[in-house]
């Protein structure tokens, strides 16, 4: 039998109730003893609750993969969509790295550097990319730095002041 | 009451209310910057004015900003506050199918008819309700809590089980963080960001903000991405937006009574309304298939809710000086401050000024329409530029948003795992909506089941027995029952 993305969504309900079943014990004893109203109480129901549904989920997932196996299939992986993936992947490492930047370089030069290299991706010519990243970095900078005085961190431009 | 309307509309008390009420358009329309904020940051600014004239900010930008959180809502599935969760199902929907124009005037003419009718019931019933709600315990806010989430099962489209599966998780996230009963701190592994639990504000902008980027990206070439934004829309004339608005007479009504209702609950806002109504708007409708694929009915619902709820928050605050949610919350600081003291006295003690909030809650909905309609106008332009410029936009305004609410770079990663988690989800057509809910009434189900039962010796009985938790837990296996039972006596009937 094919391993089908619905497959795939309950193993993970499973494995994550597992995990929550295996911290809760390390939790402490709720009052007078008494597990009910403990701290480990509600998780340990909602981990419960999630196996019995990843069981329904992965039971319901065999019986169409059986029944309809082309549609199975088509949910599994659409062709047309394959090769797109790569820009989703650069998107995201982009993202990831703002986030490590944004508090070493400051918010000028993370913004200003994410978003030219964003625009560059999502196929802009660079000089645009460049207009548009400084645009809206400004305006950014006017309504959260300025109007709403939330301090955006300053990063390696610290010496300016701004 | 006429001398309050004449004392309102003095200048001194229209323009801030007036620049409170434009500002309430932006911060409603930004992703990340919400009501409560706008709010918060206003207040310190009317402590210069007389009280109606920061009361009124305060009450205008509400108003603007609930309904201003639509416009991103249905042109870029973003919310643009948390009560705009609910409006993104189908005024988006219909936005993709080129019916954006009308989905936010319809949008915007309910705003203000829900906030007209929320505003006049907050007038006349606000006393009894009030009371009725006073007089809940643990025992009725878990049943409460748990009426909520099943309206999830209600607005999920497609399968049951995967409707659940979100509704779990979405509690499980819930539970992350300081145990409020012990001060344990759960799931926290040791990092310090997660011992105040998960924000949601953060958790929904990637939901369903970054989540359409990434998605947007991998689907869409470079060519599609360089086409306009929004799909162009067909223009709408008001006399439209009246014949759509005639036809659900029923829904409007229906949803501006659950809005004023669930406002007026301590604990529950805008956001909770508007799911609950689009739910029940669902569950009462003749074609409730076509829910979630651009119906008029799932625009009008919660964004009549939402509105409406704004006056349903005030009834509790200013009836007994509890908040009805987070807005009405520092709008008692606020009161505080101008030396006002909450409470059922001050209906007898400062009758003016009550009748000045009045006006200025009924006034208000005239604003939102004209504030509504020219920041529609604003809005649309900047969606005319080119689609990649605007998804680039889009992501930095969550991320910076999210930064914003306290200015940690840990919201910020919350909204990009959020968005690739939210990405997966609708791929596996997993509906996401159900998730938020259940991490946003996790903690007051949780806390109060918990409470109930130290209360009761850990005996479930006592839940059932109160009367009115008694009736809520009724409702609730109506809710459930409903459906399966209504399907058994068609198939016994045809037999």
């Amino acid at each position: 039998m094919k391993i089908t993305r619905e497959h795939i969504v309950g193993f993970s309900c499973i494995g994550l109730s597992i995990a929550v079943l295996c911290i809760t014990p390390s939790f402490p004893e709720g009052q007078a003893n008494v597990n009910i109203t403990g701290p480990a109480f509600f998780p340990n129901v909602l981990a419960f609750a999630f196996i019995i549904l990843g069981i329904i989920q992965l039971i319901s997932a065999s019986r169409s993969a059986k029944s309809s196996p082309v549609q199975a299939d088509k949910s599994a992986a659409p062709p047309a969509r394959g090769k797109r993936m790569l820009p989703a992947i650069e998107f995201i490492i982009l993202l990831v790295a703002f986030i490590i930047a944004f508090e070493p370089l400051g918010f000028f030069v993370s913004t200003i550097l994410f978003l030219f290299l964003l625009m560059l991706l999502l196929g802009l010519k660079w000089w645009k990319s460049l207009l548009y990243s400084l645009i809206y970095t400004a305006v950014i900078y006017l309504l959260f730095g300025v109007l709403f005085t939330i301090g955006l961190p300053a990063g390696i431009l610290g010496f300016l002041g701004i | 009451m006429l001398q309050a309307f004449a004392t309102v509309f003095s200048l001194n008390v229209l323009i801030p209310w007036m620049l409170a009420m434009a500002l309430g358009i932006f911060i409603g329309a930004m992703p990340g910057l919400t009501a409560t904020m706008g709010v918060a940051l206003i207040v310190p600014l009317t402590f210069h004015m007389q009280p109606i004239a920061g009361l009124a900010m305060i009450l205008g930008l509400s108003f603007t900003s609930i309904f201003a959180g639509d416009i991103p809502a249905t042109f870029l599935r973003v919310p643009g506050t948390p009560a705009s969760g609910a409006a993104v199902l189908d005024g988006f929907e219909m936005s993709k199918q080129g019916k954006g124009s009308l989905a936010i005037m319809l949008d915007l003419f309910c705003s203000a008819l829900g906030g007209l009718i929320g505003v006049v019931l907050l007038i006349t019933i606000s006393p009894t309700l009030a009371n009725f709600a006073l007089q809940f315990t643990n025992f009725e806010y878990f049943w409460l809590g748990l009426l909520g989430l099943s309206m999830s099962a209600v607005i999920t489209k497609g399968s049951n089980t995967k409707g659940l599966i979100a509704v779990i998780f979405g509690l499980l996230i819930s539970t992350i963080g300081i145990d409020i009963s012990t001060g344990y701190p759960r799931f926290t592994f040791g990092n310090i960001n997660l011992v105040s639990g998960i924000n949601f504000i953060p958790v929904m902008i990637g939901l369903f903000g970054l989540s359409e980027v990434i998605r947007d990206i991998a689907v869409q070439s470079q060519e599609q991405l360089s086409g306009a934004a929004v799909v162009e829309t067909s223009h709408t004339t008001p006399k439209d937006v009246f014949r759509v608005m005639g036809r659900n007479k029923r829904v409007i009504l229906q949803s501006s009574l659950i809005g004023t209702i669930i406002g007026a609950l301590p604990g529950a806002g805008a956001d909770i309304a508007a799911w609950v109504s689009y739910g029940f708007a669902k569950k009462t409708s003749k074609h409730p298939e076509v829910f979630g694929t651009g119906a008029e009915e799932g625009v009008v619902a919660p964004t009549t809710a939402n509105n409406a709820a704004l006056g349903g928050t005030w009834i509790p605050a200013l009836v007994f000086g509890i908040p009805g949610d987070t807005i009405t919350a520092i709008v008692l600081g606020a009161m505080l401050m101008y030396g006002l003291k909450p409470g059922p006295l001050v209906f007898t003690n400062n009758k003016e000024l009550i009748n000045q909030i009045f006006a200025v809650a009924l006034s208000s909905q005239v604003f939102v329409l004209i504030l509504g309609f020219l920041g529609i106008k604003a809005f649309t332009f900047l969606f005319k530029f080119p689609r990649n410029v605007v998804l680039a936009g889009i992501t930095i305004f969550s991320l910076v948003g999210a930064y914003a609410i306290r200015a940690n770079v840990f919201d910020v990663f919350m909204v990009v795992l959020f968005g690739i988690l939210g990405y997966l989800m609708e791929k596996v057509e997993m509906p996401l909506s159900p998730l938020i809910l259940g991490l946003v009434l996790g903690p007051m189900i949780e806390d109060n089941l918990r409470i109930g039962l130290i209360k009761t010796n850990n005996q479930f009985l006592p839940f059932l027995t109160r009367p009115i938790s008694g009736f809520f837990a009724f409702i609730l296996a109506i809710a459930f029952l409903y459906e399966p039972v209504r399907a058994l006596l068609k198939r016994i009937r045809r037999h």
